[in-house]
């Protein structure tokens, strides 16, 4: 597990206050219906805190799987 | 040698798995650094513990072993990140154990809440709970805090969390205001308050309150917090007709405060309006009669107007918290547009850390007394070596930064708040300034204890705490050396601990953020209440040089006055309710709107003044009893600790008992509950007479039958109006 992945299942843990959840790429709201739309505040609020950076309008809505957070995480050069 | 940061340093391990040599060099990396670390440092290398230990938990523990002779900060806690990751939590909390005082701020609330985490998971629960206070009372950061608050869940599943008070708030309001729930829920655990939340739906705090049947109602609120932001007034840039504005946006929330009071019994917070940092008008919006900006302001001042004629009710001065705050941070357009939330996320604790102080404040929790160091915290130099000449004090930027911080505290002792002198000085060399220095703000007259002596602080602050009669937790220590400061917190755990910053520049600025001090309102016995200490101790002076209590009692020529409540003397009441520990037999607290429903429900209430040849002591003593059956109830009884010992109870049950019998009551019942402070009033009754009988609940019941005599003291002089006020006022 790579530490950004490392970090994200931290958030993921935190904002579904679930400490066994385990970080994988197809986890998204069709799949895991606790990631609702104040779950999904909960997330976006966390990775900007965790990788100190800032989502515009369009990466907060587009960001709704782990890879597309992931995605929108590298292309903005967070963790590294 | 260490020319990179940590931080960029741990960076260039990348990622896991670290191969046997990288361990390696992470190990003589962290075992090499002395340097303090700071929270995104600590951070990194609780992840990169993490991920090892997830990788290979062999490697882990071993890099742990290798580490047992770190002594750094990063040496040590990349330990107890690792012990933690293994599971070995009792370890990981020791590996802590010399770190946890060495810090203050948001480094101080991740090492405290690690601790507290590992002192739960190993079962020392009684131990960790101060440690999670303390990450609650140091953090700022939402994250951090929103942790703290699930491991308070997730602990008092287990044990019993140990609070002052516990407290129903709603939250209300026309933003998303979800996410300030767990970070309040931690900052008021911080105060000692169990915080139970229940937050409203989305921009429906008007139906919420009007509704009888709505999830507020059926929540039962002691506090209503109604957060309204200033988009949901919505003001044109320009109005045409501001005054009618501001008269209809006022009327408005008075009558929801209205309702809040009358019909659910609950205290308001009302939020103000931040003026926003952006208006498309420019500098104008405040300049033009009818600019929004303008009119903000006057709804702001209006509400505090309001406020000021409706009792229960508190204005939060949102636009000064996000001025301080920082207002181009306090809002996040992005989670407006996407969510609807305000303020920011990252606004989101010194909004809760605000609100805590108001609520510290309605409960009766805020601090009463600053103890105060001298040499460094009122002075710069040392009075004993530099004499007066010498000391920093005025007269120059070195000194002025004391001479400022002295107004500052003069100024919070205007609003009731005892100042003390807990110095190790010589007791001469100590007063000199206060008497001869022409710099000095403070007087003697302004410090109501004044101890200088070379004994430990802790034992000079039970002593300033039992001269003043109050308890620890409502005292906090002013020190600017961080030796004392770190004994103190470890001995004395209840009292509040400046972390004074090293430059005198910025004690006030530390002071201002501590928010222990909030006041709802200032009462004459607030603004007297030094001299009234003062008073107290030249009456023990006195004490020890007569001989019986009568005598001592008869020579003090003491004063009483016995009157109903009315409304110039309710505030006094409700905050004596609310605040008063030691002398109270029931320690049942309530806001102004049920005072005023008992004694329209025809409730005998008695308010006590006492004076005597040392000064007026004010309004000092509370009772309330409930017609019940063929009898009274006393339902609360209670004396401020500073008139203690002098007959008083006796006089204040004497006018209860004479309108027992002229009302043809049957019997009196009184009943004692006992708490961690009120045990020196368990045999109180029956010290009285009164017959005990018996347990109900958590009430020990007691009943004095009519027709007996009752003599109060002779030597005290009473005046009781509160014979022909009769039940109804």
């Amino acid at each position: 597990m790579t530490l950004i992945d490392q970090r994200l299942q931290q958030i993921f843990r935190e904002a579904f206050e679930d400490d066994k959840l385990t970080l994988n790429d197809s986890l998204s709201p069709e799949t895991f219906p606790a990631w609702d739309s104040l779950g999904h505040v909960k997330l976006i609020m966390g990775c900007e805190e965790e990788f100190g950076v800032k989502f515009t309008i369009e990466e907060t809505i587009e960001s709704t799987s782990v890879a597309q957070l992931k995605a929108t995480l590298a292309a903005k050069g967070a963790g590294r | 040698m260490h020319t990179v940061s940590l931080e960029l340093a741990l960076l260039q391990f990348g990622d896991p798995p670290y191969s046997a040599a990288t361990i390696s060099e992470l190990w003589e990396l962290a075992s090499s650094r002395e340097t303090a670390c700071a929270a995104a440092e600590f951070l990194r290398l609780e992840h990169m513990a993490g991920a090892i230990a997830s990788t290979n938990a062999e490697a882990a523990l071993d890099l742990a072993a290798r580490l047992e002779p770190a002594r750094g900060d990063c040496g040590c806690w990349l330990r107890a990140s690792l012990l933690e990751a293994c599971g070995r939590s009792a370890e990981a909390a020791d590996a802590l154990r010399f770190l946890r005082e060495k810090y203050s701020g948001e480094e101080r609330a991740l090492l405290m809440l690690a601790a507290a985490r590992n002192l739960f998971a190993s079962g020392h629960a009684n131990q960790a709970w101060n440690p999670l206070a303390e990450a609650c009372k140091s953090s700022a950061v939402p994250r951090t805090l929103r942790n703290a608050a699930r491991l308070l869940a997730q602990a008092r599943k287990k044990t019993e969390a140990p609070f002052r008070r516990s407290c129903r708030i709603a939250l209300l309001s026309s933003v998303t205001i979800d996410f300030l729930a767990p970070i309040l829920k931690a900052q008021c655990f911080g105060a000692g308050i169990d915080a139970e939340i229940y937050i409203g739906p989305f921009n429906q705090y008007e139906q919420e309150i009007r509704d009888p049947h709505s999830g507020l109602a059926r929540f039962r609120p002691e506090v209503i917090a109604i957060g309204t932001d200033w988009r949901s007034l919505g003001l044109r840039d320009d109005e045409e007709s501001p005054e009618e504005v501001v008269r209809g946006r006022c009327a408005q929330l008075e009558s929801l405060w209205r309702e809040s009071r009358e019909r659910l019994g609950a205290t308001v917070i009302q939020f103000n309006y931040e003026a926003p940092p952006f208006d498309g008008l420019g500098q104008l919006s405040a300049a033009l009669p009818g600019g929004r900006g303008r009119l903000l302001r006057a709804i702001n001042v209006a509400l505090w107007e309001a406020a000021g004629r409706a009792p229960g009710v508190a204005i939060l001065d949102v636009d000064q918290i996000a001025g301080r705050f920082g207002k181009d941070r306090w809002s996040d357009p992005v989670l407006w547009h996407t969510a609807k939330q305000y303020p920011s996320a990252e606004a989101m604790p010194a909004l809760g850390h605000q609100l805590t102080a108001m609520l510290r404040a309605i409960l009766g929790l805020s601090s009463k007394c600053i103890a105060l160091d001298l040499d460094g915290v009122l002075w710069g130099g040392v009075i004993g070596e530099d004499g007066l000449a010498g000391i920093k004090l005025g007269g120059g930027p070195a000194g002025e930064a004391f001479v400022e911080f002295q107004r500052y505290l003069q100024s919070l002792a205007r609003t009731g708040v005892l100042l003390a002198v807990c110095s190790k000085n010589n007791p001469e060399d100590a007063v000199l300034p206060f008497r001869q220095h022409p710099e000095m703000v403070l007087r003697e007259r302004d410090i109501a204890v004044f101890i200088a002596n070379w004994k430990a602080k802790e034992e000079n602050l039970r002593a300033i705490a039992a001269a003043m009669n109050i308890g620890l937790d409502a005292m906090v220590f002013v020190d600017d050396n961080p030796v004392e400061r770190s004994r103190v917190r470890q001995n004395l755990p209840e009292i509040g601990v400046i972390d004074l910053p090293a430059d005198p520049a910025q004690y006030v600025a530390a002071m201002g953020r501590c928010g222990l001090f909030e006041t709802l309102a200032i009462t004459s016995e607030d603004r007297g209440r030094t001299a009234s200490i003062r008073e107290n101790l030249e009456r023990r002076t006195l004490e020890s040089t007569s001989g019986s209590v009568d005598d001592y009692l008869a020579q003090l020529d003491i004063k009483v006055q016995l009157t109903p409540f009315d409304e110039v003397n309710l505030p006094r009441i409700v905050q004596l309710i609310n605040k008063t520990n030691q002398f109270n037999l029931t320690t049942r607290r309530c806001g102004d709107a049920e005072v005023r429903a008992l004694r329209a429900a025809g409730a005998y209430t008695q308010a006590m003044r006492a004076s005597d040849r040392f000064g007026d002591s004010g309004l000092t003593g509370v009772l309330i009893a409930i017609p019940e059956g063929g009898g009274l109830r006393v339902d609360t009884w209670l004396m401020s600790c500073r008139v203690l010992g002098r007959r008083l109870e006796e006089v204040m049950f004497g006018a209860l008992v004479r309108y027992a019998a002229q009302n043809k009551y049957m019997y009196i019942t009184g009943e004692y509950i006992s708490t961690a402070k009120n045990s020196q009033v368990a045999d109180l009754y029956v010290r009285l007479g009164c017959a005990a009988t018996g347990q109900k609940g958590e009430s020990r019941l007691f009943r004095w039958d009519m027709g007996r005599m009752f003599l109060a003291p002779a030597m005290l002089v009473c005046e009781d109006l509160t014979q022909r006020a009769g039940a109804a006022v």
